[in-house]
């Protein structure tokens, strides 16, 4: 899908809570001030504005969407829009009946996370119990019928387990097995130091998910995601901002990606006030960083910059304090030597240091 | 490649739909999707789970015209839409 910008999928955070406390999630961890969830009606007006604009999936998300006891009433909303509906979800809290309900309204599809195939792992990084519930929830999806694609984040703890994964995607009967290593924004840069595996490890990770793609091709898609820590050139974060997904957050911010509200000095808008199609063509946060006039060098006159777009504009921001600045991730970048000294720094942390759960993000 | 007596259709994850910016067909599945040209869209209209993937290539050549390459063509795009696990009834 190519050509001038143009949202082809929308984010729906419909919430910021979560029973899940994973150590890596990219929710922000403060948001400007507290203000209340969007509710169905306006969540109704926004998937409406969002079909008319060219968005053809959805993906409800959050936190955890199931929180949201209208979900069901946006799913059918989304359907009758002829949105391709995908449910985001930790599996926590969900009945058989209500998923039942669910894919009834239109769900199209499931994407449930797993944060290892081991109990007590899995736990220490969700901060809660949750795997025999997650094992119990996807067991309901393939009954249901709805294509299941399993999502795991992968770190220093899990990265090793990569056959394991794959053989539990298996066993569960997953279309779809997402081993993305983790973004390091949100919670997941304050854990950092506990969270970055070894090169040596992420190598071995990528040959087991390369064996097991080739051994399922046509039954399994099997995506893995390189950490761009490790990889000497940044990310193609959200294919381009602004270019071709729309994220609405829980209080009606409309954004480029999960953490675009966090550059500080960025305008965004919010659904309840301006119609999506004038945000997404007009406002400031969207324009700041679409295309290739706001590159400095060494991004300006790089050959990779219509590759990579000068990578996140959140990590350059994070880490560098500039928005505007090279992703520190890239090798070219000037200031690249702070991501060499982050890896070096994680090498040589012990792997049982303390973790700081999520909680649901605080105003500033 | 896709077997010549394949008798292949979409499997119910995925959907195709008019894409109502670009007129064009589009295929959507699972966080995914593809944009298809015509004779893309064309061949999965004739993806019905009956039809034979020999015949769904006698069906283009008498509409169009038969040309060398089309048979492989064909062959490409479903083999394709069958890696990402897209297509039914093409076991052999």
């Amino acid at each position: 899908m190519s050509g001038a910008p143009r949202p082809y999928t929308l984010v729906a955070e419909l919430t910021y809570r979560c029973p899940l406390r994973c150590v890596y999630c990219s929710n922000p961890v403060h948001v400007e001030k507290r203000s209340a969830e969007l509710d169905t009606e306006t969540w109704r007006r926004v998937l409406g504005e969002a079909a008319a604009l060219g968005v053809v999936q959805v993906n409800f998300s959050g936190g955890e969407p199931l929180l949201r006891d209208d979900l069901e009433a946006l799913i059918a909303e989304a359907r009758a829009l002829e949105l391709y509906t995908s449910l985001i979800t930790s599996g926590v809290p969900l009945e058989r009946a209500r998923l039942a309900e669910l894919a009834k309204r239109g769900l199209d599809a499931l994407q449930l996370s797993f944060q290892d195939d081991r109990g007590p792992e899995a736990k220490r990084i969700a901060g809660v119990e949750a795997l025999a519930h997650k094992l119990e929830v996807a067991a309901w999806v393939r009954e249901l019928g709805l294509p299941l694609t399993m999502n795991v984040v992968l770190q220093r703890a899990n990265i090793e387990r990569v056959p394991e994964l794959v053989a539990l995607a298996e066993r569960l009967g997953a279309e779809r097995l997402e081993l993305a290593n983790t973004t390091y924004l949100g919670w997941a840069l304050t854990n950092r130091d506990q969270l970055v595996p070894s090169r040596a490890a992420i190598e071995r990770a990528r040959a087991a998910a390369r064996a097991a793609s080739e051994r399922l091709r046509g039954r399994m898609e099997i995506l893995f995601v390189l950490p761009d820590y490790h990889t000497d050139f940044p990310r193609r974060c959200m294919g381009g901002w602004a270019q071709s997904i729309l994220l609405v957050a829980p209080d009606g911010l409309a954004l480029p990606c999960h953490q675009a509200r966090t550059i500080a000095g960025l305008e965004f808008e919010n659904a309840r006030d301006r119609p999506l199609a004038e945000i997404w063509s007009d406002s400031p946060g969207f324009r700041a960083f679409r295309g290739e006039g706001w590159m400095q060098e060494p991004c300006r006159s790089c050959e990779r910059r219509s590759v990579d777009f000068g990578g996140c504009r959140c990590q350059a921001f994070h880490l560098l304090g500039d928005a505007a600045a090279t992703d520190p991730a890239c090798r070219l970048s000037p200031r690249h030597e702070l991501v060499v000294a982050a890896r070096e720094r994680a090498e040589r942390s012990p792997a049982s240091g303390e973790l700081i759960y999520r909680r649901a993000p605080t105003p500033r | 490649m896709i077997a010549l007596d394949a008798r292949p259709k979409l499997a119910p994850k995925a959907r195709l739909r008019v894409d109502q910016i670009s007129g064009k067909m589009l295929l959507v599945y699972p966080e995914r999707g593809l944009a298809l040209n015509e004779t893309g869209a064309e061949i999965l209209g004739l993806c019905d789970g009956e039809r034979r993937v020999s015949e769904i290539i006698d069906a283009l050549a008498t509409r169009h015209g038969s040309s060398s390459a089309l048979a492989d063509e064909v062959r490409e795009f479903l083999q394709k839409l069958a890696d990402r696990n897209l297509l039914r009834g093409i076991e052999p």
